[in-house]
């Protein structure tokens, strides 16, 4: 199956809520209206062999109206085809799709602890990178980046640590 | 000198207690690795055969108990500064630190929010070794240079 099959199909389907288009040798499939997101995904995995989730990606757009937007990116080792399906919100809630795809656990995680996003319905939210003491989401645009006034927070380990630069 | 000349065999020598000691310490300088970042695969290269720190008594060593020198090489970060601090604490006396890089040195180019700004922050530092990453003869340079401070050393009487 190639994309252009895969958008003949998934118009069918889902006609005139989807934005699908070929750029830099990238396919992407755009939802735009967000209550489809996730059928999207199911059709995805269940009837066009994307079984296999490389990665989600979040992007922060403060001047824009929907300020996050959401990347998965999907493989299909059947078809040797790789699509980009974005969707995009004006808050960071967005639905969790560890329901779908398992694998997608570890990488919301990743998103919730460096941009604040938040997946709904996801079994375990919480800092996979950065310290249980750690406030606010570093790779959102709005964060300074000297922020060290946190190293302080905790002596996590009792060894008396004073950060001073 | 005149006192004790020709009185003694050939084969004996005569010299103080401190100048054995250091002199057996900077011989077998073995360091633990603390290879945080790009700066322990330069660390790795001096320690393999084109400049072969064997030669210098340096035998890397996998463990702080067994070390009395530890060399940060890269960058340490917020998470990982009580792991860098409690490795120093499990290394018996006596014990020399150098930091390797401008990383561990300053925090170098990494002025953000995970970054600590010098190793020296967390432990007392004895050398420090700018570059990014620094050539094996910089590590060289440093280890000289703690071979020199070591003989400068009172171990019987401080």
């Amino acid at each position: 199956m190639t994309f252009e099959q895969l958008v003949q199909n998934l118009d069918a389907q889902f006609s005139g809520k989807l934005n699908c288009y070929t750029e830099y040798k990238c396919n992407f499939i755009k939802v735009k209206d967000a209550s489809v997101y996730k059928d999207v995904l199911k059709a995805l995995k269940n009837d066009a062999s994307f079984l296999y989730i490389v990665d989600v990606v979040a992007t922060h757009w403060p001047k824009k109206k929907e300020k996050f937007e959401i990347t998965i990116n999907l493989f299909s080792i059947q078809n040797k085809l790789r699509i980009f399906v974005k969707v995009a919100g004006e808050d960071n809630k967005f639905p969790s799709i560890t329901d779908i795809w398992k694998g997608a656990d570890l990488m919301e995680r990743e998103q919730y602890d460096l941009m604040g996003i938040i997946f709904e319905g996801h079994p375990n939210l919480k800092r996979v990178l950065l310290p249980e003491f750690f406030e606010g989401h570093p790779l959102r645009k709005d964060f300074p980046l000297k922020e060290r006034a946190w190293f302080n927070n905790a002596d996590e380990q009792g060894l008396g640590l004073k950060f001073s630069r | 000198m005149g006192l004790i000349e020709r009185k003694l065999p050939d084969n004996v020598l005569t010299t103080s207690v401190d100048t054995v000691i250091n002199y057996c310490r900077k011989s077998s300088i073995w360091p633990v690795t603390f290879g945080l970042a790009c700066c322990a695969i330069e660390m790795m290269a001096c320690g393999a055969a084109k400049y072969d720190f064997d030669r210098m008594g340096i035998i890397f060593r996998g463990t702080p108990r067994q070390s009395d020198l530890m060399i940060v090489a890269g960058t340490v970060t917020r998470k990982m500064a009580p792991v860098v601090r409690k490795v120093y604490l499990q290394m018996p006396e006596p014990k020399w630190v150098i930091a390797i890089g401008s990383c561990a040195t300053s925090g170098g180019i990494y002025n953000t929010y995970s970054t600590v700004q010098g190793v020296d922050e967390i432990i007392p530092v004895d050398f420090y070794v700018p570059g990014c990453p620094p050539r094996p003869e910089a590590f060289y340079d440093a280890i000289v240079a703690l071979q020199q401070k070591i003989m400068t050393e009172k171990v019987i009487r401080k």
